[in-house]
């Protein structure tokens, strides 16, 4: 029927920190953005010679880069693949984002988290040095 | 990890630059469309 | 510098979406409040509302990736003998990616809104209701179920509901007549009058009680339930900070100036002089309130300049440039304060109302008032 109830338990707490600069949030999420596609290959490959892809709580993953952010800046640096270099940087969203979770079994709707900054990768893709 | 000499062909995993950004499209969201 | 491995599902899941959270919702979330998307059906708008407030769902759709990550420590990090480049120490945390959006939803806040068009209608003949609903096969709610399928939120539920006519009869949500609401307000007033009951303070248990005096104990239908008292009172009234209700005479005026141009000036034009000396007359005896001539545009047009006659906008055609065709056919020029109403809901971009009829007539300044004629 068209209608459900946010539940919002979770984030309680949320509300009584005020906003500290962090990139992750308390709950542990953060909001990576890139002005593009991340391509991968949505199957574990026969000769995964660098161990790239495992598997986590079931799930089929992958090790896609490395990511640095200078504490104290808002600078950050992504490493994809074996050859992309990217610089980004870490902003505040002017507005925050919430994490809504859908579930289709029980039909409820959950509010997760309460996201407030992203790091951000807009520039073209450099080689790794 | 030793690969023994013989290169093999490498998984792909990179970022396909988008040139520009656009989020020009907004619609009205339908219960449906909600869920989807 | 730290470094973070970054790990992605091969397959991202589905359902996630990121809600906007302008400084409303936030605040609203911050006060504790609920929140809620609710639709009229699976077809409809999706409204998001909280306790007092009710946003119109939008989905924004950009073109960048947008990864939302957790922490996490992978199973094989001891063995998975990563190669860094050059100058990067070994991954101390992990992400992994869990969801990818391209899509965020946005909040606009609009008005809560209550679909009237389904329910029945109560004239105050409580035999014919009956029979009606048991001939038609209209869907039956009751106020509960209504309230939970409105897009609305529930204060502006209860503000809204009494405004537009809402009732209860027999457990069946309906809106009163205009008749109806007619005949009990002016039997509502005079029995407070009678009852010397404070207009600014009513007490609903009082009017009811005070309505009720002098229905006598008969076998006669009494039509004046307590919850048509309670509709009628809460239309024309504000509730105050002590649960007391005022009476809003500026609303009981325009609702009695409506009535008297349909009963006077629905088939004929009468001079507003006159008008005003029959609307004056149709309050109760020794109610006291102004007369805001104002106060009726949108029900009224003058077709022969100075006398008026009664008009309803709801039998305007939709589209703007009929509309203003329309009205251009009901009278040649108009006063743009008295055109008003009769065209601002097409300027649905919410352009000032005076550059917004120059795109479909002429606007002409004639000392401080502004005539509007077809181009």
């Amino acid at each position: 029927m068209p209608i459900v109830e946010v539940s919002v338990s979770k984030l309680k707490s949320l509300f009584d920190i005020d906003g500290s600069v962090a990139v992750t949030t308390p709950l542990g999420n953060t909001l990576l953005e890139i002005q593009g596609e991340l391509e991968f290959p949505t199957v574990p490959p026969v000769n995964d010679v660098d161990n790239k892809f495992s598997i986590y709580n079931n799930k089929n993953i992958v090790r896609f880069g490395l990511l640095q952010v200078e504490p104290g800046s808002k600078k950050a640096t992504m490493l994809v693949g074996e050859k992309q270099r990217l610089l980004g940087s870490v902003v505040k969203l002017d507005s925050p984002l919430g994490l809504l979770k859908f579930d289709h079994s029980t039909g409820t709707v959950d509010l997760q988290d309460v996201i407030r900054y992203k790091i951000i990768f807009k520039d073209r893709p450099l080689p790794i040095m | 990890s030793d690969t023994g000499g013989v290169e093999p062909a490498k998984v792909k995993i990179w970022v396909k630059h988008k040139e520009g950004f656009s989020d020009a499209v907004r619609k009205n969201v339908t219960w449906k469309t909600l869920w989807e | 510098m730290p470094t973070t491995g970054l790990y992605s599902q091969l397959h991202t899941d589905e359902d996630y979406k990121l809600l906007v959270l302008n400084s409303e919702l936030l605040a609203a979330l911050e006060a504790g409040s609920k929140l809620e998307f609710k639709a009229s059906s699976p077809e409809d708008s999706v409204v998001l509302c909280s306790k007092n407030k009710t946003w119109l769902l939008r989905q924004k759709n950009h073109s960048n990736t947008a990864l939302v990550m957790r922490e996490f420590i992978p199973e094989d990090v001891s063995d998975s003998g990563i190669r860094l480049p050059p100058g990067v120490e070994e991954p101390s945390m992990y992400h992994l990616a869990y969801t990818k959006q391209s899509k965020e939803l946005e909040a606009r806040l609009t008005k809560g809104d209550i679909d009237i068009s389904m329910l029945p209608i109560y004239t105050g003949d409580y035999q014919d209701f009956k029979e009606t609903l048991q001939r038609s096969n209209a869907v039956r709610w009751t106020l509960k179920a209504l309230q939970k399928y409105s897009p609305c939120s529930d204060e502006e539920f209860a503000r809204k509901w009494p405004i537009v006519g809402g009732c209860v009869v027999d457990d069946v949500a309906c809106i009163l007549s205009q008749d109806f609401i007619s005949r009990v307000l002016h039997i509502l007033l005079m029995s407070c009058m009678a009852e010397s009951l404070d207009f600014e303070a009513l007490d609903m248990s009082q009017v009811f009680a005070a309505v009720n005096k002098d229905m006598g104990e008969g076998e006669e239908f009494n039509p004046f339930t307590l919850d048509v008292v309670r509709t009628v009172v809460g239309k024309f009234s504000k509730v105050t900070d002590e649960g007391k209700y005022a009476i809003q005479r500026k609303a009981v005026s325009q609702w009695y100036g409506v009535e008297a141009l349909k009963k006077y000036a629905s088939r004929v034009m009468i001079s507003q002089e006159e008008f005003m000396i029959k609307w004056k007359s149709s309050f109760p005896p020794y109610f006291t309130c102004d007369l805001d001539f104002a106060a009726l545009r949108g029900c009224f047009y003058r077709p022969l300049g100075r006398s008026i006659q009664y008009f309803s906008k709801q039998t305007l055609p939709d589209d703007p440039k009929e509309r203003f065709a329309y009205l251009f056919k009901l009278q040649s020029s108009w006063e743009l304060e008295e055109m008003i109403p009769y065209i601002e809901q097409l300027n649905t971009k919410g352009v000032k109302i005076d550059n917004f009829v120059m795109k479909y007539a002429r606007r002409k300044r004639q000392g401080k008032r502004t005539l509007v004629s077809a181009r």
